[in-house]
């Protein structure tokens, strides 16, 4: 089964134990995003509700149930609308309880498709969760689809507006890991004693393509890790404080600056701050991104950009 | 000042028959039917990268609504702007070089098919988030008549874009403000997967008047009254300096984007699709005008011979 199929089953799951779950968005009851393919006919007008493009409005609205007895999920078209109705996800969902004495709960869940597959430009591209993360709103992101259902089950049980970043890269994926601790914060995907490279659900089928390109004794060498946890929570900061790696390389596929890899990096130097390892970054390295393909993939993470860390720092016998 | 040379629809130019020449109009709405075939086919085929929304079926719209313009006046568009792009005298291969992501591009390839602009022609561009460029467009409005140019904008928007908040903050702006722009609302039925008769329980333009904005409903079902009419509206709102609200009830014969894939329960109403396939507004045109409907698709597929045949020459070089 795909990332996708999972996902969908996930939630299927959920609104077939719970009656208080609504399934809310564009395009939801022809199930266009796949996520709620076939939740119609199950489910009924009255908990799959297709709504106008009003992302405020709906957002919005996704208040008023939650706060009145119901647990809305809320299905974005892509990540980067959230910036037409941040008032309603930040002002209003995220900061109600406490502006009503810690009285009443709001359990809603936002399901954010993020990043691109290429080839779509300016609007569509984005990946945002640093936004959320920086304004304190719950935010994962699995990265695979072993880690959904640890993922559903801790949005569910927070009780409180939950951010679920969905990498559309990974959709379609049907990769295996074979995973020992499988929670929703951070993942441990491959052993090595010498690298640890830390990726984000956005950055996972990019360092896929760097080990499967890389020599035998890199891969052999270098651990892989997976932060899902994008408000770096204490489950997830004990995991980064104590890697043994000497060196850690972050590739995420978001922005760097003021952003979610450069928050990872400051941990770890805070942490380590006698013998920190040395600590390299690969994102994304702007927010305008272009159409054209060559430009394209040279402003995102990429296996070359990967290697490139390794050839110039002599990585495990990568030439200095 | 426009000083772009087109190659490509110099090419067409060569090879349409003279009873298309003399008539403009009908030309523009062929030329928007077979880029829009063209891009199509080289989305499908892998050429052009990203989703395409294609305006097959709604080119009357387009055509009637920027013929009138000049090229000193402003249109905005949205995510399916080709044939407003060409309707405003957009350059024909330069929009080819854009999909292509190409740098010779009207965008220098860093937009594709939903940003896609030509300053030149005052095109100010497409847009990706739907009901966005409205609010743009009041203001590009409000800076004419400080200005006192004299310059209308237009702005497309479709029945999707009706129920974003920012629409109605807009349509409010230009009243208040009583601004020199004409909002083109192509109401096609559907967004996305969605019926626009379930999202909205009364007219778009009955919202707009009740914004205080003259508004006109206008059907796609013939180009030259729909040309008639657009030259009052675009008139009146240059004289009087008074917005304008325009819902044009037209059809997309294509699927929302070109690679979309049909769903297990298909939303398209069957009944409606056919009945609009029949009465494809492009032959329409043409027979109208005394001609056939093969000669009319012959002409379509040379048109769309010439831009696919460019394109993939583009791609190999
Ligand atoms: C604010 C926003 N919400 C959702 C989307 C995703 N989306 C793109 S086009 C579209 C449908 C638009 O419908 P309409 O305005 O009627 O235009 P049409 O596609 O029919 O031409 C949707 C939902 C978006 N791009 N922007
Ligand atoms: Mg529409």
């Amino acid at each position: 089964m795909t990332y996708l199929e999972i996902l969908r089953s996930a939630v299927y799951a959920l609104m077939e134990r719970d009656e208080t779950y609504l399934y809310i968005g564009e395009d939801v009851r022809s199930g266009q995003k796949g996520i709620s393919d076939g939740f119609f006919s199950k489910f009924g007008a009255q908990r799959v509700i297709d709504t106008p493009i009003s992302e405020s409005g709906f957002c919005g609205m996704a208040v008023g149930l939650a706060v009145n007895g119901f647990r809305p999920i809320v299905e974005f078209n892509f990540s980067g609308l959230m910036f037409v109705c941040l008032d309603q996800i930040f002002n209003q969902a995220f900061k109600f309880k406490f502006m009503t004495g810690n009285k009443r709960n709001v359990p809603i869940i936002y399901l954010m498709p993020t990043g691109t597959k290429g080839g779509l430009a300016g609007h569509h591209s984005d990946n945002t969760y640093a936004t959320l993360s920086h304004l304190g709103v719950i935010s994962l992101m699995p990265a695979c689809k072993e880690q959904i259902p640890s993922v559903m089950d801790y949005a569910c049980s927070a009780n409180a507006p939950v951010a679920i970043f969905l990498p559309v890269e990974e959709f379609r994926s049907d990769t295996v890991y074979d995973i020992a601790d499988i929670n929703p914060f951070f993942l441990r995907l491959k052993c090595g004693d010498d690298v640890a490279i830390i990726c984000t659900g956005t950055s996972i089928s990019t360092v896929n393509k760097f080990f499967n390109t890389a020599s035998k004794s890199i891969v052999r060498r270098t651990a892989l890790y997976c932060v899902s946890d994008l408000n770096l929570s204490i489950k997830c900061l004990d995991e980064i404080r104590h890697l043994k790696e000497k060196t850690i390389v972050i590739v995420d596929d978001a922005t760097e600056d003021f952003g979610f890899a450069s928050q990872i990096e400051l941990e770890i130097r805070r942490s380590k701050q006698h013998e920190c390892p040395e600590i390299y970054t690969v994102c994304r390295l702007s927010n305008l991104v272009p159409f054209r393909e060559g430009l394209e993939h040279a402003l995102r993470p990429s296996a070359e950009r990967i290697n490139e860390v390794f050839l110039d720092s002599g990585l495990l016998g990568g030439k200095a | 000042m426009k000083n772009l040379s087109d190659e490509v629809l110099a090419n067409i130019e060569e090879v349409v028959p003279s009873w298309l020449l003399r008539n403009p109009n009908l030309f523009k709405l062929i030329l928007i039917r077979s880029t829009e075939l063209a891009f199509g086919a080289l989305g499908k085929s892998g050429v052009i990268r990203g989703p395409i929304h294609s305006s097959v079926g709604q080119e009357v719209v387009a055509v009637a609504a920027c013929a009138s313009l000049e090229d000193s006046d402003f249109m905005l568009s949205n995510h399916r702007g080709h044939g407003h792009y060409l309707a405003k005298g957009g350059n024909l291969t330069n929009l080819i070089y854009e999909l292509l992501g190409d740098d010779r591009g009207c965008c220098s390839g860093l937009g594709g098919s939903m940003h896609v602009a030509e300053l030149d022609s005052g095109i100010l561009g497409s847009n990706g988030i739907v009901g966005a460029g409205v609010p743009i467009a009041c203001g590009v409005s409000l800076a004419e008549k400080i200005k006192g140019s004299g310059a209308v904008t237009m702005v497309f928007l479709g029945d999707g874009a009706m129920n974003q908040g920012v629409v109605m903050e807009s349509l409010n702006l230009a009243a208040i403000y009583s601004l020199p722009v004409i909002f083109v609302c192509e109401n096609n039925q559907y967004a996305y997967s969605t019926r626009s008769d379930d999202m909205t329980k009364n007219a778009y333009h009955e919202r707009a008047s009740g914004f205080g904005i003259e508004a006109t409903h206008l059907q796609d079902t013939s180009l030259n009254q729909n040309l008639k009419i657009m030259e009052k509206v675009v008139s009146k709102t240059r004289q009087k300096s008074m917005p304008h609200f325009v819902e044009f009830f037209t059809y997309r014969l294509h699927r929302h984007f070109e690679t979309e894939r049909q769903r297990a329960v298909d939303y398209l109403l069957a009944d409606l699709h056919e009945h609009r396939s029949m009465n494809d507004p492009v032959t329409r045109e043409c027979v109208e005008l005394g001609q056939d409907e093969s000669e009319c698709d012959n002409v379509i597929a040379e048109v769309k011979f010439i831009i696919t045949s460019f394109a993939e020459t583009c791609v190999k070089k």
